[in-house]
């Protein structure tokens, strides 16, 4: 049934991130080696040397195992962040959209001008304020996704606001909030669901870029995007530490997308919403 | 183990600003007063120039790659080690050294007269110098830079030329400078910016916008600036010595990418490149066309530990609240926990040189002592001695760019054998700094770019209530020892003392030094007559390209 | 309709305006200030203090804004006191650069992506379709500035066709001009080709089942002018919806391959002031981007009412 509704490459796309994810939770236990386990004698090695499926990175570790618990560290900040987005986004949304008049007017410009800054800038700026973390990164990724909901939250609540169930609960006197909470939300889950799947793999890719630029997680954490940033000294003659963690992000972008894909297929076929 | 050296497709930008505008910013300073012959320095390292032929090529335009943009090209406000390479092919200096890291004259014409006081520099010009706009060089000229430098509150100058009470011109080519307590490096900070004499004519006109169309005595004129990242100079018809000068033009690009400046140089975009890093050296040296020289340099890189920092560094230290500062033996095996040797192969393939004192090897006054090994048995015992629970958090504040941080895992990763759990505290630049300065920190991992004098790799770090005594240091013993080896004109006596305070610092560990970084030169073959000294300056007044 | 338009400028100009506070706040919130970053070697309290002086960085920051504010509104943008340039010299020599990379990056996406997305629609499920939508989702799933470090991997390390990085401005050679520009602008213009691809596969998708275009057929009109000319220009509100949309993201993934490929532009200028605390560049980097970002949209809004006098109201 879930095939049927999300169709063939929803379905695989589907498959592919619950397999992301499942690597991520469990594939750490799986794991060869400690990924901050440094081995100074065999650095730079090879894949399919002894021990080593992957090879090992400029200090010795595994990369097998590093790429492993990167699945962690990367996920969880793509997740996390469209949760925090979606979380703060959608109640902006949906008070602006379903109140309008000033309060929406006050709410549509803080997002436009949360619009105008990108999330690299905020991210560099809480850095700099309390040092690069993961939790940083998650904040910075997550406050850039708020527009984007707000405004699809907003437009889904502007069709439904009129319609006959919430007028009547307005007639009965019923308070805003729970108008809000009761009719409105449940009636605009579609777009959000779409908004939000759609939102991940972006997040996925916008966690990688921070932490390639040292802005997210922090040694000896292994992330792909900071594997990337370290790799990049050394690609001559050790292509494969520059490719493989590229790989792993792709993949999983890649599934979320495909994923994103079925859903909105399935919820929004007319794709009345981009 | 195959540790193969690679260059990189992409760096970053950060790294190599953060590295060279503090840590490595390298200020080529003398050897104190006039007593050069005694002073004779051993060999610095690889051939640092090659010999001009006087049928060299004339012409021609060469392009040098900078790691990072020179800030401002006044040398009035100027703090970049890139934009002294600027200023070495423009901007001449009472004093510069040579080869052999000794003072040689540049715009004097002898090394200062010193009374045996210490206290009255008696300095000759070289007679007729013209600006790079025609105009004279005279005392007048000098005495008034000297006095802007002085005076002028934007000048980051005037606490290099502390202690100087009054500069005068006794004679059309003939300054005094006039000190209150004697200062020992004084002829060394002339070799340096505050050395460097600016047209009165341009000063006058331009005040504080002196940047903007820079006119001092040099090989090359200031032609201009198009962006912050190209600076164009032209062959001065003015120089003195123009016959020897024969470029035409000098270009400074910035490339701020290592790997991208290698690529450039190898494909001839550029023909000079510039803070060359470890990984791209092979690269170089194997393509045909273009070599690597590499030099020592003046500075140090080494762990800062926060022992007296409580109410930042210019104020008086106490004791700080970690368990370094409390436990000094924690330092001890801290330090036995590193072996300098692996640092300097895992994280620079080998290419830097190993050290355990504030004054590189390659320095007439370098003091040799036997660094101590890593001994994971004898840091253990240590900390047991200290009584506290294993594994003893700590954590080490770096820089936030790849290299750094490369360097914090390792330290992080040989220190955990023994107890500690060191977490990293990877920290963007300035922040860094104002964490430092405040002493909010435990182990801050930075360097110095260096000076030829030993006084200016150790009194700062050093004396309580200076601006870079991170570490909260406050050791009357010390404090005496660094005075008295900065008023003495003695050479001899002053060798003793920075011996003796070596052995204090080796003792109390609120440094740790760690390694020498290496100033390399990448070079395209037919460009010849580059002089590159252990201050990394990139001087082309005798290059020529054929 | 011109009604709509001047409300929509009279928006963006308030939303200048309070992004001009946000950044002002923001940006003096970091720790340290230029007069750290610049005398890291002396910390001289005396040149310090004689610095932010100058600047005036040691008034109130209302005053301060004040005056900063009403100097932008004479034109006057300041002077960094990192490298005693104007802030404008700076941006007036950095503008151009990014705006190439922009305008090379929005010029392939759209060559690409659009008639890809119109190809796939008259052709839906065939080969084509396949092998065009599953480029667009490959396109749209790469991390970007890892494909930069491949494309510079392959290109520039082992074939040697092209430079790894850096910058050449026209006067010096156009030809080594776009050869610094092409990779960059592949990379960058990827992702959005990949979103136009899709985007206008649907819209062409969806308009070609609508009546209009069965009234063309019946009348006769070739295939291909029905689908390029009437389905197309019926999707092209939706096109201009999602350049207006990923304009956001061009931003970041222009400061990202500005350090992967090492470009002197306007990307590079904002990380680099905001590690030297250069207030007065950083603050007019990003008004020029908050402005440009909005004008941007602005414009958007401005096509719509062209290309469908209809529709005076941005959908959503």
């Amino acid at each position: 049934m879930l095939r049927k509704r999300l169709g063939p490459l929803g379905t695989a796309g589907a498959i592919g991130a619950t397999v992301v994810v499942l690597v991520a939770v469990f594939g750490p236990l799986a794991a060869p080696y400690d990924p901050t386990a440094v081995d100074f004698n065999h650095v730079l090695s090879r894949p399919f040397t002894a021990g080593h499926l992957l090879g090992t990175d400029q200090l010795g570790r595994d990369v097998l195992a590093r790429l492993l618990f990167g699945a962690r560290t990367t996920l969880a900040a793509g997740l996390a962040s469209t949760l925090l987005g979606t979380l703060l986004g959608l109640p902006l949304g949906v008070v602006s959209g379903y109140l309008r008049g000033p309060v929406d007017v006050v709410i549509m410009r803080i997002v436009d001008v949360m619009l105008a800054f990108p999330f690299l800038l905020l991210a560099v700026g809480l850095a700099a304020i309390s040092g690069p973390s993961l939790p940083n990164a998650i904040v910075a990724l997550g406050v850039g996704q708020v527009p984007a909901i707000a405004r699809v939250a907003r437009g889904a609540t502007l069709s439904v606001r009129d319609l006959e169930y919430v007028q009547a609960a307005r007639v009965n006197g019923e308070r805003g909030a729970v108008i809000m909470r009761r009719q409105v939300l449940p009636n605009i889950l579609s777009p959000v669901i779409v908004q939000t799947t759609v939102a991940i793999p972006g997040n996925i890719v916008g966690a990688a870029i921070l932490s390639f630029l040292g802005l997210g997680v922090q040694p000896p954490t292994a992330d792909w995007g900071a594997m990337l940033a370290q790799a990049e000294d050394y690609l001559n003659q050790s292509v494969w530490l520059g490719v493989f963690p590229g790989i792993c992000i792709f993949v999983a972008a890649l599934s979320f997308n495909l994923l994103g894909d079925g859903v909105r297929d399935a919820l929004d076929p007319r794709r009345v919403l981009l | 183990m195959t540790l193969t050296r690679c260059s990189s497709a992409a760096g970053d930008p950060r790294k190599r600003a953060a590295l060279r505008s503090t840590a490595l910013t390298a200020i080529a300073t003398a050897i104190p007063l006039a007593l050069a012959t005694a002073c004779s320095s051993p060999s610095s390292g690889p051939a640092a120039s090659s010999t001009t032929t006087t049928n060299a090529t004339q012409g021609g335009t060469v392009t040098v790659g900078l790691p990072d943009a020179p800030d401002s090209l006044d040398p009035t406000t100027a703090s970049t080690l890139v934009g002294r390479t600027v200023f070495a092919n423009f901007c001449y200096k009472l004093y510069d050294i040579d080869s052999g890291l000794t003072i040689v004259p540049e715009l004097a014409a002898a090394l200062p007269q010193v009374s045996p006081d210490g206290l009255t520099y008696t300095i000759q010009l070289k007679p007729n110098v013209k600006f790079n706009d025609g105009t004279p060089l005279t005392a007048q000229a000098a005495v008034k830079t000297l006095n802007w430098y002085l005076t002028n509150p934007l000048s980051v100058r005037a606490p290099e030329l502390h202690g100087v009470q009054t500069v005068t011109a006794t004679g059309p080519l003939t300054v005094v400078i006039h000190l209150a307590k004697p200062f020992a490096p004084l002829t060394s900070i002339l070799a340096d910016r505050s050395g460097m004499i600016l047209s009165q004519t341009q000063l006058t006109k331009m005040g504080n916008n002196f940047a903007k169309d820079p006119v001092c005595v040099g090989p090359f004129q200031f032609s201009s600036r198009p962006s912050l990242d190209t600076i164009i100079l032209t062959k001065s018809p003015y120089f003195y010595d123009k016959q020897d000068v024969h470029l035409s033009k000098v270009i400074f690009q910035v490339v701020s990418d290592p790997s991208t400046m290698a690529a450039d140089l190898e494909s001839g975009e550029i023909q000079v490149a510039d803070a060359v890093t470890p990984q791209n050296v092979s690269a170089i040296e194997n393509n045909a066309q273009t070599a690597i020289q590499s030099q020592y340099s003046l500075g140090y890189q080494g762990l800062d530990f926060n022992v007296g920092n409580v109410h930042g560094s210019l104020n008086a230290p106490g004791v700080a609240n970690n368990p370094f500062a409390k436990y000094p033996a924690l330092r001890q095996a801290f330090e036995d926990t590193i072996n300098r040797q692996q640092l300097n192969q895992v994280a620079f393939d080998g290419q830097y040189t190993p050290g355990c004192t504030p004054i590189p090897p390659n320095s007439p006054w370098a003091v040799s002592i036997t660094c101590p090994g890593q001994d994971i048995a004898q840091a253990k015992a240590l900390i047991k001695q200290t009584g506290l629970a294993t594994p003893v958090h700590v954590t080490l504040m770096v820089d936030n760019t790849p290299l750094s941080v490369q360097i914090g895992t390792i330290i992080q990763a040989m220190a955990k054998p023994a107890g500690f759990d060191v977490a990293l505290q990877p920290t963007e630049f300035t922040t860094a700094l104002t964490k430092a300065e405040d002493g909010n920190f435990e182990m801050f991992q930075i360097g110095w770019s260096g000076r030829i004098d030993p006084d200016q790799n150790i009194y700062s770090d050093w004396y309580p209530k200076s601006g870079l005594n991170y570490t909260g240091a406050n050791y009357a013993n010390l404090d005496t020892l660094l005075t008295q080896a900065r008023e003495s004109t003695d050479q001899t006596a002053r060798h003793t003392l920075y011996h003796q305070i070596v052995n204090v610092l080796e003792n109390e560990r609120n440094i740790i030094y760690l390694w020498y970084d290496k100033n390399i030169l990448g070079l395209r073959k037919n460009v010849t007559g580059v002089q590159f000294f252990a201050d990394g300056l990139v001087r082309l007044a005798t290059a020529s390209i054929g | 309709m011109l009604w709509a338009i001047l409300r929509r400028a009279v928006i963006a100009v308030v939303t200048l305006l309070l992004a001009t506070i946000v950044v002002f706040a923001a940006v003096h919130a970091l720790p340290g200030g230029p007069a750290v970053a610049l005398s890291a070697e002396t910390v001289n309290p005396v040149a310090i203090a004689a610095s932010a002086h100058r600047y005036g960085f040691d008034q109130p920051l209302v005053v301060q804004y004040i005056k900063w504010f009403s100097a932008v509104l004479h034109g006057q943008l300041g002077t960094s006191p990192i490298t005693s340039l104007s802030v404008t010299e700076q941006l007036s020599q950095r503008i151009p650069i990014t705006l190439e990379l922009a305008i090379g990056s929005l010029l392939l996406g759209i060559v690409v992506g659009v008639p890809a997305g119109v190809i796939a629609a008259a052709n839906p499920g065939k080969a084509v379709d396949w092998i065009a939508s599953g480029l667009a989702l490959g396109g749209l799933s790469i991390p970007h500035f890892w494909f930069g470090i491949i494309m510079i991997l392959i290109f520039a390390v082992h074939l040697h066709v092209l430079p790894s990085g850096g910058f050449v401005p026209i006067p010096q050679g156009l030809g080594s001009n776009l050869s610094h520009m092409l990779l960059p602008a592949i990379v960058l213009g990827t992702g959005l080709a990949a979103v136009l691809m899709r985007q206008t596969r649907a819209s062409v998708i969806e308009a070609l089942g609508a009546d209009y275009v069965r009234t063309a057929r019946a009348k006769g009109l070739p295939e291909w002018q029905v689908i390029w000319v009437h389905a197309l220009r019926n999707s092209l509100i939706t096109v201009v919806t999602v350049i207006g949309l990923q304009l956001g993201g061009l931003i970041a993934g222009i400061v990202t391959v500005e350090e992967v490929f090492t470009i002197p532009g306007i990307g590079q200028l904002t990380l680099n002031a905001v590690y030297q605390r250069d207030y007065p560049t950083l603050q007019g980097v990003v008004l020029l981007t908050a402005a440009g970002y909005i004008v941007a949209n602005l414009l958007v809004d401005v096509s719509y009412t062209l290309i469908n006098p209809r529709i005076s109201r941005r959908p959503g």
